[in-house]
């Protein structure tokens, strides 16, 4: 994308194919891509199983090695590495650095989906349950929740916890007359309490609003119904002592009238701005400020569907891959932010807001306003 | 960095259209055979048969003796005596070559155009040697060397192109036995001097015979002085010896290492001692280089001293060996004892310099069980540990080298230089 005035920067950082990595390899069920660090790819070559590891930081030398694991997934920042056969319910967590198994266990039932959640626990999704499996010590996968029975029948497509981890959320979709539904369940680890909720893509924040002391614990979910777009920020558990409450906010999400069948697949949070990133099914990124929901910017990214994404630490951006194999980044572009919200949005309070919050420039014309 | 693997070596064609691969830049022959000199070629087949006029890929390996440069062919001045010439067409190929496990992987990993070639040398040709700038002629160099080239040519004898044409150098490098040298150099001399009814006796050893690159070596002295003389001090020193035996007669003799030690001395008469010494030959070491054997070249950060030459336990003449060698190489160490107005006492212990045995290739490891094989319980091991309630399960990933298609580092085939060396 040109410079010029736009508020973010989007990069192209690598092309899957041109490693060799097989285009038919790269999809939901065969890569994964846990953090910004790495991509694991399961190939099929010759009659053997293999991954391979594409090492971001350098990219061009992918480690292949064979495996019988019908799902990899590497930790966000170690090389430490997750494996699952589906026909022995069998998960292996194995240290790529040391050539050692760290650790194993045979689940109860089959697993159908899981995701590191963080540096040192494994989230594993079952048809009836949720387990949390800590990479520490002896420990076997605690169960978390039950499933809620309105997701029942639905492709699992993320999970999400909280920093604390006080607060979990497990994402499914399924297929309802001719559109994608969207089905989350939302759980208190706390009040042991879950609530079902129409939902494709969300994801919590840490938010210190206005004069607050401490940080609220915000939900941000994005949903396409069969009326419209919107997007809900909501604080979710009792606000912190000494705080005032989060007021919540839901604004309409806009698609575009020829994408009927589009819906938001991901979202990612840029904790530095507190800019929300919305990637839809059919490759469009949307900005919203946290704060506001105010939508900041909205474009077309990829033709091909993105179909897993991450935080781009480096560039408090957002990392994705397309079904065609790209590597893409979007992130803030400091320089231009606040001039693109005051000058094309024409909303100065938004602009001033995000200079002074951000630490950005170009608001320097607002203060004569 | 994640990078592991293989290290394979590489090497283009000024044109662009052949790449050289190769596993090792070293070939160690122990004596019974050589390791094979194998790679693939990898081509560009649409500039090989463009216009209608189809060109072939040649490679060819030659391992020869040379004595002087090129450019200064002048009668009777320049000799070069082949030892060993092969030529292996790699392209087009003729379909029934069989594939190393090496080969396997790389033509996996490069493609179908990449095309293997195998060259296996007859154990017992000489090594690679350079020996370094002769006095009186520094810019001579004498030496034995094997090239591996590959070129682009309508027939194998063609001379090509420089542009069309790789060419590297690969180092043929021995391994010595165990049975080269089989007893321990040991040593034992008693001197008499003049008006001294009481000789010096001294008993020198090393502590093995055949050292590797960069060992250490021994030496062990027992002096008994029972002379009426004093003994000053000790030196000990590595030396190489060299000898050229086609075109040019010459002998050099190079020290490699050396120390000089009053530790302990004078020895008076009626006293003894024994001590060992430390010495290691590097060729960092050596200071004067004209003359020296090495087997490559002089700024190769991985040059070594040249190996000794290998001659079968049973030899019969020397001679025979100086012949096909062309030339050779022996270690000795020499132990000197100064003594007080007379002559010095030498011994002269000879031992082997040599590379380790290379290690014997990986054995092949078969892929991890396919999944939808049913786990029997017969299967479990034997030794089932009653406190382990879990049966074993496979490991869901294999970690050690298989069938690993892809896990190769390519790196370029030319070797690094060591700055700052000023010597010619």
């Amino acid at each position: 994308m040109a410079g010029g005035n736009l508020p973010i920067k989007f990069q192209e950082l690598i092309s899957l194919t041109n490693l060799g990595i097989n285009p038919a390899n790269i999809g939901f069920a065969t890569l994964t891509m846990e953090s910004d660090r790495y991509i694991c790819v399961r190939e099929k070559i010759g009659d053997t199983q293999h991954v391979a590891i594409i090492d971001m930081t350098d990219p061009q030398n992918p480690m292949r090695k064979p495996i019988a694991a019908d799902s990899v997934i590497m930790n966000p920042a170690s090389k430490v590495l997750a494996l699952r056969s589906n026909s022995n319910k069998s998960i292996q967590i194995f240290n790529i650095e040391m050539k050692a198994k760290m650790k194993s266990h045979i689940m109860p039932e089959d697993v159908l989906f899981w995701k590191w959640i963080n540096l040192n626990m494994i989230a594993i999704v079952t048809e009836t349950s949720v387990y949390h499996w800590s990479v520490e010590g002896e420990s076997t996968p605690e169960k978390m929740f039950d499933r809620h029975q309105n997701l029942a029948g639905c492709q699992v497509i993320n999970y999400r916890a909280n920093n604390d981890m006080k607060w979990l959320l497990l994402v499914g979709i399924s297929a309802q007359d001719k559109r994608v539904a969207g089905v989350m369940q939302l759980y208190s680890v706390e009040r042991k309490v879950s609530q079902a909720l129409e939902g494709h893509a969300a994801a919590f924040t840490q938010f210190k609003l206005g004069e607050n002391p401490q940080e609220s614990c915000l939900f941000m979910f994005s949903v396409r119904t069969a009326t419209g777009g919107k997007l809900h920020i909501i604080e979710v558990g009792t606000p912190p002592e000494g705080n005032q409450p989060f007021p919540k906010k839901a604004v309409d999400v806009y698609f575009n009238p020829e994408a009927q069948q589009d819906f938001p697949v991901a979202m990612q949070i840029a904790r530095k701005f507190n800019i929300i990133y919305m990637i839809t099914k059919f490759g469009y990124i949307h900005l919203y400020d946290v704060e506001t929901g105010t939508c900041i910017f909205m474009n077309r990214i990829s033709s091909e569907t993105i179909f897993v994404t991450a935080e781009h630490e480096a560039t408090n951006g957002i990392i994705g891959v397309n079904r065609k194999g790209q590597v893409l980044t979007v992130c803030v572009d400091e320089n231009n932010l606040v001039p693109y919200v005051s000058q094309t949005l024409q909303n100065a309070e938004l602009a001033l807001k995000l200079a002074i919050r951000c630490n950005l420039p170009g608001a320097e014309d607002l203060f004569i306003r | 960095k994640l990078r592991s693997g293989q290290k394979v070596f590489k090497k283009t064609s000024p044109n662009g259209r052949i790449t050289v691969y190769v596993g090792q830049r070293d070939f160690l022959d122990t004596g019974d055979v050589v390791e094979a000199v194998e790679g693939v070629v990898l081509v560009d087949p649409v500039y090989l048969n463009k216009d209608g006029d189809a060109k072939k890929v040649f490679c060819q390996l030659e391992g020869a003796f040379r004595y002087g440069k090129e450019e200064l062919e002048v009668i009777g001045i320049n000799f070069e005596k082949i030892l060993f010439n092969g030529i292996f067409q790699v392209y087009p190929p003729s379909g029934d070559e069989v594939h190393s496990n090496l080969q396997r992987r790389l033509i996996r990993k490069l493609g179908e155009n990449a095309h293997p070639f195998r060259f296996t040398i007859p154990p017992g040709l000489s090594p690679s040697l350079i020996l370094q700038g002769m006095p009186g002629e520094p810019d001579r160099q004498c030496g034995i060397d094997y090239q591996l080239k590959s070129y682009i040519a309508r027939q194998a004898n063609e001379k090509p192109e420089k542009k069309r044409m790789v060419s590297l150098t690969i180092k043929k490098l021995t391994h010595a036995p165990a049975d080269s040298m089989p007893n321990r150099p040991t040593l034992d001399v008693k001197k008499e001097y003049m008006l001294s009814s009481n000789p010096i006796h001294v008993e020198a050893n090393l502590d093995k015979a055949v050292y590797y690159h960069g060992e250490e070596i021994k030496i062990n002295v027992s002096i008994t002085n029972a002379s009426s003389r004093q003994i000053r001090r000790i030196k000990l020193s590595a030396r190489q010896f060299t000898e050229i035996c086609w075109s040019v007669s010459a002998q050099y003799k190079r020290v490699v290492a050396e120390l000089e030690s009053a530790d302990g001395f004078p020895l008076l008469p009626g006293s003894s001692c024994q001590r060992t010494y430390t010495l290691t030959p590097l060729f960092k070491k050596c200071k004067e280089k004209r003359g020296l054997a090495v087997d490559g070249h002089l700024r190769d950060e991985d040059t070594l001293l040249a190996s000794s030459t290998i001659f079968p336990p049973a030899a019969a003449q020397l001679a025979e060996y100086k012949e096909k060698y062309g030339i050779i190489v022996r270690y000795m160490i020499k132990v000197t004892l100064v003594v007080a107005l007379s002559t010095d006492l030498k011994l002269n212990l000879p031992f082997l310099l040599t590379h380790p045995k290379p290690p014997p290739p990986p054995e092949p490891v078969t892929a991890p069980k396919a999944p939808n094989e049913p786990e029997k319980l017969e299967s479990l091991p034997p030794a089932y540990d009653a406190l382990d309630p879990k049966p074993k399960q496979e490991d869901l990933i294999q970690f050690d080298s298989g069938p690993d298609d892809s896990d190769f580092v390519f790196e370029e085939f030319i070797r690094f230089r060591v700055s700052g060396d000023t010597d010619a």
